[in-house]
C-alpha cells in the first residue's frame, strides 16, 4: 500500500509539473544571445584558449554558457560557465587536448547559450589548431637531472648521453604563449601520454652513450627495449615480466634480441641451451610453449600451452604438462624464487618424450639439500595432483608420502639420513607411460654442476675467462670508443685505469681514451679493475709499435699495493694518448694501505721507463728524458726518476707524468699536480 | 506491481508533456550532439544483439569537417596481408535436404538472399562433403564397392546437392567449393597401417597405405563428376578433423599418414591437370591435445614434396584458440591458412543472440580472419527446428546458420548467418586486407579490405555494452559513425 502511494503522489507531481509547465509566463521563450569579444582563430593543442563573450536575453534569466570543443565531429573538451548576470561578459578558457596523431586542422568551437527556459542560441567558429614548434624540450630524470632535447626535425626532438640501461623520468614542454601551457608528456596506459605524471620507463638494451628521443606529434619515443625471438616481439605482461607463445621443434635454435645483459641470464637447461654464437637451441620435444621472459631475474620462464592457455594434464593418455607445486624447489634459484605453494609460481616439467617429462634441479641452488616438500600437479593451480597411490619413486634418496609418517600424500621428501649434495646435478623424471595412475619418479645425480662461464662483453665482444674472475680481451680499438660492459653488474664500483678509460657512473660502458690500435683489456672482478696494455699480434707492443713501459718503485697500479718493482715482465704499459705522447696519471698516497688511484708514492719514487716489458732499451743514460721546469719542481733524474731533493708529493693530490717523444731528442718528462 | 507503477507514473508525465506539444510557448530542449553527416557515400549494414538492427541497411556521408578526432580508424591501404578467398557455409546434405523441403520460390528468395553478390549477402564460399558427413541422409561414400572403377556420384549427390548447388551457382556463379570426405569407401580402411587388418567401419580405422593411389584417383573423379555437372572445385582437405575417431564418419589419419598421402593426391591432381587446392589437417587449434600431434601441418611442411602439394592448412574451433593460426602462419608465413568449420548448438547457447553475434564476430570471422584466414567457411547453412536431419553418433545438438522450421516456410537466422553476411556483404573475394592504425578499445575488433574494384570495406564487432562514436578514414575521406552497442556493423565505400 505504501508503495501505492508514492507513485500515486509521483503520478499527480507529474502531472502538476505537465500542466504548471504551460504557464506563459514562466514559459516566455526569450531571445539569448551572445556576443564573443575574442578572437578565436587559432590555437595549438594543449593550449588552454581563452574567450569573453558578452551574453544577454531581454526577456528571460540566463543559465549557462558552454563552450564545446570538437575535432571532427567528436568533442573532446567543455567548459560551462553559470551566466547570472544578464547582460556581462563572461571570460573563460577552453582547453584544447593534446593526444596523439591528432593532425594539425580546424576544429569547431561551439558557444551555446542556454536561458532558464531552455532556449539557446549558438554560434560556432573555426579554431586552426596546431603543433607548437617547441625550440626544446626538458627531459627531467626521476634523480631530478635534467637533459635538454633539442629539435632535430619537425615534432622531433632528442638528447645523447651516457645512460643507465634504464631511464625513467618525464617531458617537459615550455610554455610558449598567453593561451599556452606547460606540457609534461609522462607515462599512462602503456604509452607516452600529455599530463600523466608516471615517469616513461626508457630503456637501452644496455647501459651507456644512446639517444632518446620523443616526436610530438605521435608521442612516440625511444628507446623502448624491444625483446624478440627470431624477429618476433614479445607482449608486456607486466612491468618486468613479456611473455611471447611460440611453436617449436625439438633443436630448432633460437635468437634473442633485445635482452639487456643477456650474457649474465640463467638459461633454464630443461628448455633451452646457450650457444656461442648467441642463439639458443630448445632442448625438448616440439610443440607450442609460452616463454616468460623475467626481466628481474633474468630468465626464462618457459611452459606447455594448449592454445593459449597453460596446458593440462590428459588423464586419460598422460600427454599435455606436469607442474611442480610445493617448497624447496625454486628457479632460477631458490633464494630469488621459491615456489612454495603459490600455484601461479608453478614449474612446467619439460616433456621430453611422450608422457615422460623432466626437471632438472642443482643441489643448493634450485633445489634444497637438507630437505624437499615438492609434489607434480596436472595443471598450474589445484587439481588434479599425484598422490602417493599414483606416484612410485625408483629413486633411494626421494621419496613420495603417502600421508603417512609425517610425510603429506604426493610429496616428496628425502630418506631419512640422506641429503642432497650441494652444486650437484638432479634429474627428476615422471614417467607417465604406464598411466597416470602408475607414474614411476626417478631421480638421477647427474654429479657435480660444470664450470659454467659468465659471460662479461665488452663493446659487443665476449670476453675470454677460465675462472669467471679475470676476463680478457684482446682487440683493436679507436680512440674515442665507447665500449659497453655487460655481465658486470657494479661497473660503478670499478677503477679503470685513467689513462686508458673514462668511466662514467652508471653510463654501463667505458669510454676509451688512448689512441687508436691492438690491445689487451683486462678486467678483474675480484679487484673490480680494468687496465690495458698495447698489443703487437700475439706478443706485448714495444716502443716500435708505440709502447714506452714503466717499472721501478713509488709506482703502482690500481693502488701501491701493487707496486711495479723491477720485474721483467709484469711493466707497466704506459698509455699513449696522443700520438708519441704518453701519460701516467695517479694520486699521491702512502706506500701501505693507499686507496685504489694512489699509484704515486709520496715519499719516494724510483723509477725508470722501457722500451719493452723488460730489460733492454730504456729511458735513462744517453736516452735519458728532458725534464721539464715544472717536472724539476717534483722529479730529478738520477739514473732513475726520483723525487726532487726536499720533496715530497701531497698526499691525495693528483698528479700526472707526461712523456713527449715528439719534440726531438730524447723527449720530454713533464709531471705536474692536477 | 512496481513496474507497473511506475509505467503509470511516467505515462501520466507523459500526457502532461504531451499536453504542451503544440503549444508554441514550449522552450526548445538543447539540440542533440553531431549525428553523421547524411548522405549515401557510405554504405552501413548494421545489425545488433538484441536484432534491433538486423543486417539493417542504412547510408552514411563522407565528412566535411577537418578529421581530428582521436577515435579514428585509419585504413592502411599500402600495407596488405593475405587475399581473400570468401565467406560461407557448409551445403551439407540435411543442409540440401531442407532447401528441397521449401516451397521453390521462398527457397530461391532464401538463396537469392544469401548468395546473390548483387542485393544479397554474397555469400561465396562453400563447403561440401565427398561422401557422407555426420549431416547426410545415410552413410556411405562414391565408391562403396571394391574397386576405384566401381566410382559413382549416389542419389544424394545427385538428388540433392548437386541440385541446390546448381541453382546457388546460378545466383553466384563465383561461388568457391571446397569438398571434405569424413571417410574414405571403408575398403580401403585398416585398422592402423603396421597390421593393416581390414577396419570394415564408417569411424576411425586408418586409411590403408596400400590404396593411397586409389584414394587419390576417388579424389579426382569426383571433382571430375562434378565437373562434369559444371561444378567446379576449388579445394579439398584430405581428410574431415584427422584427429577425430568417433562422429558418425571418420578415419584417423595423424600427420605422419596424411603427408603421406598428400604426395599421392598431389601427384594424381599434377597427372589429371586438376588444380584444386590442397589444404592440410582440417581440425582444431589445439591437435585434440595429442602430443605428437602438434604443430600438424608444419610437420607436413618440412617435408619439401608434400609441402609442394599443399596451398596450406584448413582449422576448426573445437578446441584451442585461434592465436594457433597466427603461430602456424609465422612458422610457415607462405602457406595459405583457412577457417573450414565452427558450428553453433545447444552447448554454446547458439540461438542466442544477444551473447553469440560478438562473440562469434570476434572468434569465427574477424578472429581468423586477422590471423591470416584467407576464407572462412561456417557449419551447416541450413537445420530444422529440431536440429535436423543429423546421422546417429553424429551431432544431434546443431544449429545451422539459419533454422528452419518443419513447417519449411519460418527462417530463424543464428549468428552464423550473420557474422558470415557481415563479412561477404562487403568483402568480395580477391579483396585484400589491409592494414588499420588508430583507435582501439576494450569490445572493439574490426578489419579492414581494399576490393578489387577499389572499394574499402571495414567490418567491425563492439561486444561492449555502450555505443561507440567512430571516425573511419581511409587518406581521402573520413566519416563519422556511431556503432551500437553488442553490435556488428560493415561499411563499404569508394
Amino acid at each position: 500500500m505504501k508503495n501505492h502511494s508514492i507513485y500515486g503522489m509521483m503520478a499527480l507531481a507529474a502531472l502538476t509539473a505537465g500542466f504548471t509547465s504551460c504557464d506563459d509566463d514562466k514559459w516566455a521563450e526569450g531571445a539569448p544571445a551572445i556576443d564573443v569579444h575574442t578572437s578565436l582563430g587559432n590555437a595549438h593543442f594543449g593550449d588552454s584558449l581563452a574567450f569573453s563573450v558578452r551574453a544577454s536575453d531581454p526577456e528571460v534569466a540566463l543559465s549557462t554558457l558552454k563552450a564545446t570543443l570538437f575535432f571532427g565531429e567528436e568533442q573532446v573538451s567543455e567548459t560551462v560557465i553559470r551566466t547570472k548576470q544578464n547582460g556581462a561578459d563572461y571570460e573563460g578558457k577552453i582547453y584544447i587536448p593534446y593526444m596523439a596523431n591528432i593532425p594539425d586542422g580546424r576544429a569547431v568551437l561551439r558557444m551555446r547559450l542556454q536561458n532558464v527556459n531552455f532556449t539557446t542560441t549558438e554560434q560556432t567558429f573555426e579554431v586552426h589548431v596546431t603543433h607548437a614548434d617547441y625550440p626544446s624540450l626538458q627531459f627531467v630524470a626521476t634523480d631530478g637531472t635534467e637533459y635538454t632535447m633539442e629539435r632535430t626535425e619537425q615534432y622531433c626532438y632528442s638528447f645523447t648521453d651516457r645512460l643507465p640501461q634504464e631511464l625513467k623520468g618525464h617531458i617537459v614542454a615550455p610554455k610558449l604563449d598567453d593561451n599556452g601551457n606547460e606540457i609534461t608528456f609522462g607515462w599512462g596506459n602503456g604509452a607516452i601520454v600529455a599530463g600523466a605524471a608516471d615517469p616513461i620507463p626508457f630503456s637501452n638494451s644496455s647501459a651507456g652513450k644512446y639517444t632518446v628521443s620523443f616526436n610530438t606529434y605521435s608521442l612516440e619515443g625511444s628507446p623502448f627495449t624491444v625483446l624478440t625471438f627470431n624477429g618476433r616481439t614479445f607482449s608486456a605482461v607486466s612491468e618486468t615480466v613479456s611473455a611471447i607463445d611460440m611453436t617449436l621443434t625439438q633443436g630448432q635454435t633460437i635468437t634473442p634480441a633485445g635482452f639487456p645483459e643477456f650474457d649474465s641470464w640463467w638459461i633454464d637447461p630443461d628448455w633451452l641451451t646457450r650457444n656461442d654464437d648467441g642463439t639458443l637451441t630448445f632442448v625438448p620435444m616440439g610443440g607450442t610453449y609460452r616463454f616468460e621472459a623475467d626481466m628481474a631475474r633474468k630468465y626464462f620462464r618457459v611452459y606447455t600451452l594448449s592454445g593459449s592457455d597453460p596446458a593440462t594434464l590428459d588423464e586419460a593418455t598422460g600427454t599435455g604438462a606436469v607442474w611442480v607445486i610445493g617448497d624447496n624447489v625454486g628457479k632460477p634459484s631458490l633464494s630469488s624464487n621459491t615456489v612454495g605453494w603459490t600455484t601461479e609460481k608453478a614449474i612446467c616439467m619439460a616433456p621430453v618424450a611422450e608422457k615422460v617429462y623432466r626437471i632438472t634441479l642443482i643441489g643448493g641452488k634450485t633445489v634444497g639439500t637438507d630437505a624437499i616438500n615438492f609434489k607434480f600437479f596436472g595443471q598450474m593451480g589445484w587439481g588434479f595432483e599425484f598422490g602417493g597411490d599414483k606416484l612410485t619413486s625408483t629413486s633411494s634418496i626421494v621419496k613420495v608420502g603417502t600421508g603417512e609418517g609425517g610425510h603429506d600424500n604426493g610429496n616428496l621428501y628425502l630418506e631419512e639420513g640422506k641429503t642432497l649434495e650441494a652444486g650437484h646435478i638432479y634429474t627428476f623424471t615422471v614417467d607417465l607411460t604406464a598411466g597416470t595412475s602408475a607414474a614411476v619418479l626417478s631421480v638421477t645425480d647427474d654429479g657435480e654442476q660444470p664450470f659454467e662461464e659468465q659471460v662479461v662483453r665488452m663493446g659487443g665482444e665476449k670476453m675470454t675467462t677460465l675462472d669467471n674472475e679475470v676476463y680478457t680481451l684482446h682487440t683493436t680499438v679507436a680512440q674515442g670508443a665507447e665500449l659497453a660492459v655487460s655481465g658486470i653488474s657494479d661497473l660503478d664500483e670499478y677503477y679503470a685505469d685513467p689513462d686508458y678509460f673514462t668511466l662514467a657512473e652508471g653510463s654501463g660502458a667505458v669510454g676509451f681514451n688512448a689512441v687508436d690500435g691492438e690491445y689487451l683489456i683486462t678486467l678483474n672482478r675480484s679487484l673490480r679493475t680494468i687496465a690495458a696494455k698495447k698489443m703487437n699480434g700475439d706478443a706485448e707492443a714495444t716502443l716500435a709499435e708505440g709502447a714506452i713501459w714503466m717499472m721501478g718503485w713509488g709506482v703502482g697500479s690500481p693502488s701501491l699495493d701493487s707496486q711495479f718493482g723491477w720485474n721483467p715482465g709484469q711493466a707497466y704499459c704506459v698509455a699513449q694518448v696522443a700520438p708519441g705522447v704518453y701519460q701516467f696519471t695517479g694520486q699521491a698516497g702512502p706506500e701501505h694501505g693507499s686507496s685504489t688511484g694512489m699509484r704515486l708514492r709520496t715519499d719516494y719514487l724510483s723509477f725508470k721507463f722501457f722500451h719493452q716489458n723488460g730489460w733492454g732499451g730504456e729511458f735513462a743514460g744517453d736516452n735519458a728524458f728532458t725534464l721539464t721546469d715544472a717536472a724539476k719542481a717534483y722529479v730529478k733524474d738520477a739514473g732513475n726518476i726520483e723525487l726532487a731533493d726536499g720533496v715530497q708529493l701531497e698526499e691525495g693530490a693528483t698528479y700526472r707524468i707526461t712523456i713527449n717523444l715528439n719534440g726531438g731528442g730524447n723527449g720530454t718528462l713533464d709531471m705536474v699536480k692536477l | 506491481m512496481k513496474t507497473m507503477n511506475i509505467a503509470l507514473a511516467l505515462a501520466v508525465a507523459a500526457v502532461a508533456a504531451t499536453a504542451c506539444d503544440n503549444d508554441p510557448k514550449i522552450g526548445p530542449q538543447p539540440k542533440p550532439e553531431p549525428t553523421p553527416e547524411a548522405g549515401t557515400d557510405v554504405r552501413v549494414i548494421t545489425t545488433t544483439g538484441s536484432r534491433s538492427f538486423d543486417l539493417t541497411e542504412s547510408t552514411i556521408g563522407f565528412s566535411s569537417r577537418d578529421n581530428m578526432s582521436p577515435s579514428s580508424i585509419y585504413l592502411r591501404p599500402q600495407e596488405e596481408y593475405q587475399t581473400m578467398d570468401g565467406f560461407g557455409v557448409a551445403i551439407t546434405g540435411s543442409t540440401c535436404y531442407n532447401l528441397l523441403r521449401m516451397n521453390p520460390d521462398d527457397r530461391s528468395e532464401f538463396l537469392r538472399a544469401t548468395f546473390s553478390p548483387d542485393g544479397g549477402y554474397g555469400f561465396s564460399y562453400c563447403r561440401i562433403s565427398i561422401g557422407c558427413s555426420d549431416f547426410s541422409l545415410s552413410e556411405y561414400t562414391c565408391c562403396d564397392t571394391p574397386g576405384i572403377e566401381n566410382f559413382a556420384l549416389t542419389d544424394e549427390e545427385l538428388a540433392y546437392v548437386i541440385p541446390v548447388l546448381k541453382e546457388i551457382l546460378a545466383i553466384n556463379p563465383d561461388l568457391k567449393i571446397m569438398g571434405t570426405p569424413w571417410t574414405p569407401p571403408r575398403w580401403m580402411k585398416v585398422d592402423n597401417i603396421n597390421d593393416r587388418n581390414p577396419h570394415n567401419q564408417w569411424t576411425s580405422g586408418s586409411l590403408n597405405p596400400a590404396c593411397y593411389a586409389d584414394y587419390a584417383t576417388y579424389f579426382v573423379k569426383w571433382i571430375q563428376a562434378f565437373k562434369a555437372q559444371g561444378i567446379d572445385i576449388y579445394s579439398v582437405t584430405p581428410q574431415n578433423e584427422p584427429l577425430n575417431r568417433g562422429n558418425s564418419a571418420s578415419c584417423y589419419m595423424p600427420w605422419e599418414e596424411e603427408r603421406e598421402f598428400v604426395k599421392a593426391l598431389g601427384a594424381a591432381f599434377k597427372a589429371a591437370g586438376i588444380d584444386t587446392r590442397i589444404y592440410a589437417f582440417d581440425h582444431n587449434y589445439n591437435y585434440d591435445n595429442i602430443e605428437s600431434q602438434k604443430g600438424y601441418p608444419l610437420n607436413i611442411y618440412a617435408d619439401d614434396e608434400a609441402a609442394g602439394y599443399l596451398a596450406g592448412a584448413a582449422y576448426h574451433n573445437y578446441g584451442g584458440d585461434k592465436d594457433e593460426l597466427t603461430v602456424v602462419h609465422n612458422a610457415m608465413p607462405g602457406k595459405d591458412l583457412v577457417f573450414t568449420e565452427t558450428s553453433i548448438g545447444t552447448w554454446n547457447d547458439g540461438r542466442n543472440l544477444t551473447t553469440k553475434l560478438t562473440d562469434d564476430m570476434e572468434q569465427v570471422t574477424l578472429g581468423t580472419v586477422n590471423r591470416w584466414c584467407k576464407g572462412v567457411i561456417v557449419w551447416n547453412l541450413m537445420l530444422d527446428e529440431d536440429r535436423g536431419p543429423y546421422r546417429p553418433g553424429g551431432c544431434a545438438t546443431c544449429f545451422g546458420a539459419v533454422d528452419i522450421n518443419k513447417d519449411y516456410t519460418t527462417i530463424t537466422r543464428n549468428s552464423h548467418y550473420y557474422v558470415i553476411a557481415h563479412m561477404s556483404s562487403v568483402v568480395k573475394p580477391d579483396a585484400v586486407r589491409i592494414g588499420t592504425e588508430g583507435f582501439t578499445a576494450p569490445g572493439l575488433t574490426y578489419t579492414a579490405f581494399k576490393n578489387t574494384d577499389g572499394s574499402y570495406a571495414l567490418v567491425l564487432s563492439n561486444s561492449s555494452s555502450a555505443a561507440m562514436n567512430i571516425t573511419v578514414d581511409d587518406g581521402n575521406h573520413h566519416f563519422y559513425t556511431e556503432v551500437p552497442a553488442n553490435s556488428a556493423v560493415s561499411y563499404a565505400w569508394k
